[in-house]
């Protein structure tokens, strides 16, 4: 009887929570409980992806990381509930690695912009200019070979970080470590907020291209999955779930209410470290069109899109079993 | 005039002002807006700016926090493997080729290792440990080989066995040269720290941190300021390093940490 009894009140609460795939495989269910913020262990990178994270300011489970590499070994090595990481990286280290994670939602769209130094004669970008880009063979070189091609190779150079590009623009030259030659360069490719702290220092700088929007037409009206959220396989699906859901309306109401964002920062005491951008700064490059590119879509949903954005690097065939 | 110009304290004078010429001209010659190779006075100034955040002060703390903890662990753990190894000679060979892997490896290798296997924030503790505990077991065992053997002979015949005479009599005698090791290894553990900090990209409570956010955001003043601040700090451990190595010398002990 007892048995019975459970299998209906399985089938009762299965009936109860429907899930809704039309708007990019949300879960929409009345029987989700509010989430509460201490529940998960969260660690994800400085910039654009930790603002989504504005609510968990001084929050003990919330962890930033400036380095990329140390996030991907904390994913392979399993210890934290939630990761944020670049999509192509995050998937890379569960395919690769074995990391117990599943790919669940991405945040960030794209923050990458082509700055112009205007000091170009025809103010055009050609391969006759001098173009700095920045990590090699990773995602800000993939996604500007995927948009211009390799019609520019010759007038491409190389920085390590996107603070040795803007170190760049602010000077007006640039020196390669590797050959110590050094250019003056008219285009360099900057990721938000770096750019926004550039043109308050140079005023001579300006947004030549939406690197975004560009994607956007290329893969027709694709958007750039940019860094994603993964989560562990042993969490439970239902605080999952209300963790997603929650994390999806907070951005929602940043995008609508940027202070909501600057005020939510600045409950940490370091906010600026810890977040890796001022609270003030963030509130307004998210106001300039949501420049950060913050956003929410479950990756179960779009996997069109998902894939499109790791096709770059060669991530094809992916498992189903890797989507949350 | 010459004993004015060949007194140390005038000469470290000017070394200081040969320095602050250096880094002017450097400036004057490579930095752009301060986003280069910012100038003393765009240093100072920053300086004392950073100089009024109590944040400062606490990643100050913090830092010094995981290097005291890191010092503190390896020197425990120097102190007896050193007084095994320094005792019984045939020990010191068979933890040699272990100092010589710990010396060896890129301090690093050993960063991005000991960031998977525990998190962000203690494995600067670590890596001063790693890096701290070979120079500190030679320090002990320096001082436990730099015994006299007239002494240790005195000693059997006045019936102190081995483990008795590594603790009554050698360790005693080899203090001095532990102090030297510590305070040698000191300032060197300071700067693994703020380095490790820096690598593992952790955002929170640490020199390191501030000076890898400051260069993320482009204030290279800062990186500057911050780095001048080490810099006054650590001056203050190399005074306390030759002090000792004074004390030491007038005691008429030789300090050779490779011994």
């Amino acid at each position: 009887m007892k048995k019975y009894l459970s299998l209906i009140a399985v089938a009762v609460m299965l009936t109860a929570c429907n899930t809704n795939g039309s708007n990019s495989g949300s879960t929409d269910c009345s029987c989700i409980p509010e989430y509460d913020r201490s529940t998960l262990s969260i660690l994800t990178p400085t910039g654009a992806p930790a603002l989504a994270f504005y609510n968990y300011a001084g929050n003990a489970k919330f962890e930033t990381n400036s380095a990329p590499a140390t996030i991907s070994g904390q994913m392979a090595a399993g210890s934290k509930d939630v990761i944020v990481l670049p999509t192509n990286a995050g998937v890379k280290a569960i395919v690769d690695n074995k990391a117990p994670y599943q790919l669940a939602a991405t945040i960030t769209f794209g923050n990458f912009y082509i700055a112009s130094l205007n000091n170009d004669d025809n103010q055009v970008m050609d391969e006759n200019d001098t173009i700095l880009l920045f990590q090699k063979n990773n995602v800000p070189d993939k996604i500007f070979h995927y948009v211009y091609g390799d019609q520019f190779n010759n007038a491409i150079h190389y920085a390590a970080d996107v603070s040795a590009v803007a170190q760049a623009a602010i000077s007006g030259k640039y020196s390669d470590p590797d050959t110590g030659t050094e250019y003056v360069p008219n285009y360099v490719m900057i990721a938000e907020p770096a750019l926004t702290n550039v043109m308050s220092k140079k005023n001579t700088v300006s947004v030549y291209a939406d690197v975004q929007a560009k994607y956007k037409e290329k893969s027709n009206d694709q958007a750039l999955f940019q860094a994603s959220v993964f989560i562990k396989t042993d969490v439970n699906k239902l605080t999952a779930t209300s963790f997603l859901e929650s994390l999806n309306k907070d951005i929602e109401d940043a995008i609508a209410n940027p202070t909501k964002l600057s005020a939510g920062m600045s409950q940490e005491v370091s906010a600026a470290e810890v977040y890796g951008v001022a609270p003030q700064m963030a509130e307004n490059v998210l106001k300039k069109n949501n420049g950060m590119g913050l956003g929410f879509k479950y990756a179960r949903g779009n996997k069109a899109a998902v894939e499109t954005f790791l096709k770059l690097f060669n991530i094809e065939g992916l498992n189903e079993e890797i989507y949350f | 005039m010459r004993k004015f110009i060949s007194n140390k304290y005038t000469l470290f004078s000017l070394g200081i002002i040969f320095v602050i010429g250096l880094w002017f001209i450097i400036s004057a010659f490579f930095d752009v807006n301060g986003a280069i190779f910012p100038s003393p006075i765009l240093t100072l100034q920053s300086l004392g700016n950073i100089l009024t955040k109590g944040q400062t002060y606490s990643s100050l703390g913090f830092t010094f926090l995981r290097m005291i903890i890191g010092f503190t662990i390896s020197f425990v753990l120097a102190l007896a493997f050193g007084m095994i190894a320094g005792n019984w000679p045939k020990m010191y060979h068979f933890f040699r080729p272990l100092m010589t892997v710990l010396k060896s490896v890129p301090t690093v290798a050993f960063v991005f290792v000991l960031v998977v296997l525990t998190n962000a924030r203690e494995a600067p503790i670590l890596v001063v440990l790693i890096v701290c505990f070979p120079i500190l077991y030679e320090a002990v065992v320096g001082g436990f080989r730099n015994v006299e053997k007239e002494i240790v002979e005195a000693s059997k015949v006045d019936g102190a066995n081995s483990v008795k005479s590594a603790f009554h009599i050698k360790l005693p005698l080899a203090v001095p040269y532990i102090v030297v090791g510590m305070v040698s290894s000191f300032g060197l553990s300071f700067k693994i720290a703020i380095m490790s900090e820096a690598l593992t990209g952790a955002t929170k409570n640490g020199i390191g941190s501030s000076i890898q956010y400051a260069y993320s955001q482009m204030e290279m003043a800062d990186v500057f300021a911050y780095s001048l601040l080490v810099i006054i700090l650590m001056l203050i451990v190399t005074l306390l390093e030759d002090v000792v190595k004074q004390i030491a010398k007038k005691k008429g002990i030789v300090i050779d940490n490779n011994k």
